[in-house]
């Protein structure tokens, strides 16, 4: 019997030691969890709680409860500085919705909904600091639960007043959403996105397209249909221009070939390329014309699809770059026939423009047909403005039925001005009335 | 020892397993609660969550780390994101209040900055923006010298220059007027172009034309009529940039002083295009009671109301497309109040117009293509598919051609078909 009451203290006081040991543990954790939270709530005084055991919550700590007091502390320190707009005042808010968005953010999400309902019931918030307490807790949840906002939102479809902030958030909440469950974000707004406007789901989908397109363009091309978007063209373009760097357009060109396919008929398809080509390519000439010209070497472009950007757009070229567009185009465009249109076009805008250039870069080329159209073209654009000029370019045209009809519409502009100074061109040249 | 002396060990063993297994799980708990507060708190300036797990290796949008400073490569970044939460938005404002305390010489040493920056031209004239939005509160002057000097900010924005020269002027006409004319003296506005037009130019005359037009008409006129011809035009049809002409009810005597400046100082070709280029502003407001109202006020000719149709259905069909009304109802009200104006062209202003919304997506494009077809068929008017043609190039051949086959006069029809299929500028 003794031995028997010898090994209970034994035990007993065993156990006695490890709980000291485990309870040492568990307030060095409570300790260091005060410390980090205490760092992270500036401010909205916590008043002392008790759990269900009777002991004392620690300030701060993530239960909800304390959470929201805080929240309700926070939203009256903001309300008191609103009227406030200084740089340290700023500085502060800043801190400390940063802060509490930290804390946020480590909450999992039936916490969340809590928050929301404790600031939705919280009798002394007023509208807008009721709002702006929902938008932090919503946006520090989409952080990590995209796919439990979205459920939130369709939940309670005015819990977010301000319908910015709503596109904001449900556009939010899906580009995060769609990085991790594409399809889920794709039945959500299935089921929940006629409850927008057409013209609100136009911003989000715009939004949520853009924001792919920076950084996942194949899941952003990949998402036009996911999402029923009906104007492809606009949706095309949205994530084409999204590119911000060289870098980032031959991903996005890459990915828009591939899904090019999958896109309506073959007319259609060649509608999207085109508006595809052009922004991109365009896009690139933000970046220099030696830098875009490189791009464009290397983005295995087909001859047609430059013909047509060249054809098209041939007026987006800077003034100051037209001598070396003109070079390029001359260069690498082997249809000459469009080559023999554009350039007479574009001599026609530099003149326009800057007309001593464009006059001086005619001198430096060598005789040729594309020349003629090229002088030709010149010499009508200089014939309102500069008739003497004009005439003096025309009579060096060489002979032919293109030298004869310029020289005449020449003489004509310059009737209109100058009867005299036209009628001694017309004598030495022989042009007729 | 008997089997009744192994109770109380038995029971002690017990009890203390059930204690310190209570402590374990709160001690797990509050290591729980730890590592959760950690982790949130581990991404502070850290783009990465703690955990290392796939969702975690998402850049965080807003990667909260204060610079004394601005931070422009920080902020480019921040102009970029398609929508901007809460701290980007914190952020934004606390570079304006910053720049709002900075001097003259440390706003333009800002432009020097981002313009040395590798950044989208987007975000770029975004900062760009921010900066002369501050300086031109501050100090326009030097705004504007710093605008129009050679290597000056290229500015992206086509209302900028012209508002905030039209903002100072409105304040300090003598002024403004002064420093304008100063700088075409010392020959500051010259031009490689054939019409001898500078752009810097041209939009700070718009905006002085803007204040002197209600206030005093002769010097507009004056200054407008010291432009060689060719710039003239350019100027006056620029100046209403911000819609003020028509807003303010009727009669308006600047309305009647714009109808006498254009009459004064444009060929008469050019004065039914500047007549109308108000009404672009005027035809976003319901119904068209502002549109008849300006007309009448600068005495409109019959050739500058056949203008002012259609520049109010480009705009007005616009405005319907953005609001999903363009359907045959709103379309009646417009040929009813059209044929009031211009009879005889109202309906070739509209097929024109259908067209141009080519330009605003597919939708709206197919919308326009059946509306041409409706009105032709319910008119028989050819007109509505022949100025659809003429302004259709988007379209392409095939569909254009198989509106060419429905017009009804055989003569006009086949001479459509043939310049159709001439047409070099024209897709299949």
């Amino acid at each position: 019997m003794k031995s028997a009451l010898i090994l209970t203290v034994i035990i007993l006081a065993g156990g006695v030691a490890a709980d000291r040991i485990i309870r040492g543990k568990i307030d060095e954790a409570s300790d260091a969890l005060h410390k980090a939270t205490a760092t992270s709530v500036p401010s909205g005084k916590t008043e002392e709680l008790r759990g269900e055991t009777g002991r004392p919550r620690p300030a701060g700590a993530n239960d909800t409860r304390s959470l929201l007091s805080g929240l309700l502390g926070l939203a009256k320190e903001l309300e008191a500085s609103s009227d406030k707009d200084d740089l340290a005042t700023l500085d502060a808010r800043r801190d400390a919705m940063l802060d509490w968005q930290r804390r946020l953010t480590g909450l999992e999400p039936e916490q969340m909904k809590d928050l929301i309902a404790g600031i939705l019931n919280a009798p002394e918030l007023g509208d807008e600091p009721r709002q702006s307490l929902l938008r932090l807790v919503l946006e520090s949840l989409t952080e990590r639960h995209p796919l439990e906002v979205l459920g939130i939102i369709s939940a309670s479809p005015t819990l977010i007043g301000d319908p910015g902030w709503k596109m904001r958030i449900t556009s939010d909440a899906m580009i995060r959403g769609i990085a991790e469950a594409p399809d889920e974000v794709i039945r959500w707004y299935d089921d929940h996105g006629a409850a927008f406007s057409e013209r609100d789901r136009d911003i989000i989908t715009d939004r949520v397209l853009r924001a792919l397109g920076q950084t996942e363009p194949e899941l952003a091309f990949r998402m036009i249909k996911g999402l029923g978007i009906q104007d492809i063209e606009k949706a095309t373009g949205a994530i084409a221009s999204s590119a911000r760097t060289l870098d980032q357009a031959s991903e996005s060109l890459i990915a828009f070939r591939d899904h090019l396919p999958t896109f309506g008929s073959a007319e259609e398809q060649e509608a999207l390329r085109f508006g595809v080509n052009m922004s991109l390519i365009t896009n690139s000439f933000n970046h220099g014309f030696d830098e875009a010209v490189d791009w464009i070497g290397k983005a295995g472009f087909s001859q047609k699809e430059l013909a047509d950007y060249v054809f098209r757009v041939r007026r987006n070229v800077r003034r100051d770059e037209a001598s070396r567009w003109l070079g390029w185009i001359d260069e690498n465009i082997t249809d000459r026939s469009i080559v023999s249109q554009v350039i007479p076009d574009l001599v026609s805008d530099w003149t326009q423009t800057d007309y001593k250039a464009a006059a001086e870069w005619l001198e430096h080329q060598p005789d040729s047909d594309l020349k003629t159209s090229a002088v030709q073209r010149h010499v009508l654009t200089l014939a309102r403005y500069q008739p003497a000029e004009a005439a003096r370019w025309a009579a060096r045209m060489p002979e032919g039925e293109a030298r004869t009809s310029t020289m005449k519409m020449v003489f004509d502009r310059w009737r209109t001005t100058d009867a005299a100074a036209a009628d001694a061109f017309a004598k030495r040249h022989g042009i007729g009335p | 020892m008997k089997p009744i002396h192994f109770i109380p060990p038995a029971v002690a063993l017990a009890a203390v397993g059930l204690w310190l297994s209570r402590s374990c799980v709160e001690l797990q708990t509050a290591n729980e609660r730890l590592r959760v507060q950690q982790q949130a708190g581990g991404r502070v300036g850290d783009p990465l969550l703690a955990d290392g797990s796939e969702k975690s290796r998402r850049p965080s949008r807003d990667v909260p780390k204060l610079q004394p400073g601005i931070g422009w490569q920080r902020l480019s970044e921040i102009h970029g994101q398609p929508s901007k939460g809460i701290f980007a938005k914190l952020e934004l404002r606390r570079a304006e209040l910053l720049l709002r305390d900075m001097s003259t010489e440390e706003l333009l040493a800002a432009l020097a900055e981002i313009a040395a920056l590798d950044v989208d031209v987007r975000e770029r004239w975004a900062m760009n923006e921010q900066v002369l939005t501050v300086l031109a509160a501050k100090d326009p002057v030097a705004l504007l010298d710093h605008l129009t000097s050679p290597g000056g900010t290229e500015v992206l924005s086509g209302n900028f220059t012209f508002n905030v020269f039209s903002g100072w002027a409105g304040k300090d006409p003598a002024a403004a007027i002064a420093w304008l004319d100063g700088k075409i003296a010392a020959g500051d506005f010259t031009s490689k172009s054939l019409t001898g037009e500078n752009h810097h130019r041209t939009t700070l005359e718009a905006a002085m034309l803007k204040v002197l037009i209600g206030s005093d008409a002769a010097a507009a006129t004056a200054r407008i009529s010291a432009l060689p011809e060719a710039q003239r035009a350019g100027i006056i049809t620029r100046f209403n940039i911000s819609g003020e002409l028509g807003k303010r009810g009727f009669p308006d005597p600047s309305l009647t002083n714009y109808g006498a400046l254009i009459r004064a100082t444009l060929p008469a070709d050019d004065q039914p295009t500047a007549i109308s280029a108000p009404i672009r502003s005027l035809a976003a407001h319901p119904g068209y009671g502002n549109i008849d109202g300006y007309l009448d006020e600068v005495a409109a000719t019959l050739r500058e109301r056949l203008s002012g149709v259609a520049a109010t259905a480009t705009t007005k069909f616009r405005y319907l497309v953005e609001g999903n009304r363009l359907n045959v109802e709103e379309l009646d009200k417009f040929r009813a109040w059209a044929a009031t104006q211009s009879p005889e062209r109202a309906d070739a202003a509209m097929g024109s117009a259908l067209a141009s919304l080519s330009n605003n997506g597919a939708g709206a494009a197919a919308k326009a293509y059946e509306l041409a077809v409706h009105y032709h068929g319910e008119t028989g008017n050819d007109q509505i598919l022949v100025s659809f043609m003429m302004w259709g190039n988007s379209y392409g051949r095939e569909k254009l051609l198989s509106l060419a086959e429905r017009i009804k006069d055989p003569e006009l029809r086949g001479k459509s078909i043939e310049e159709l299929r001439k047409n070099p500028y024209m897709g299949p």
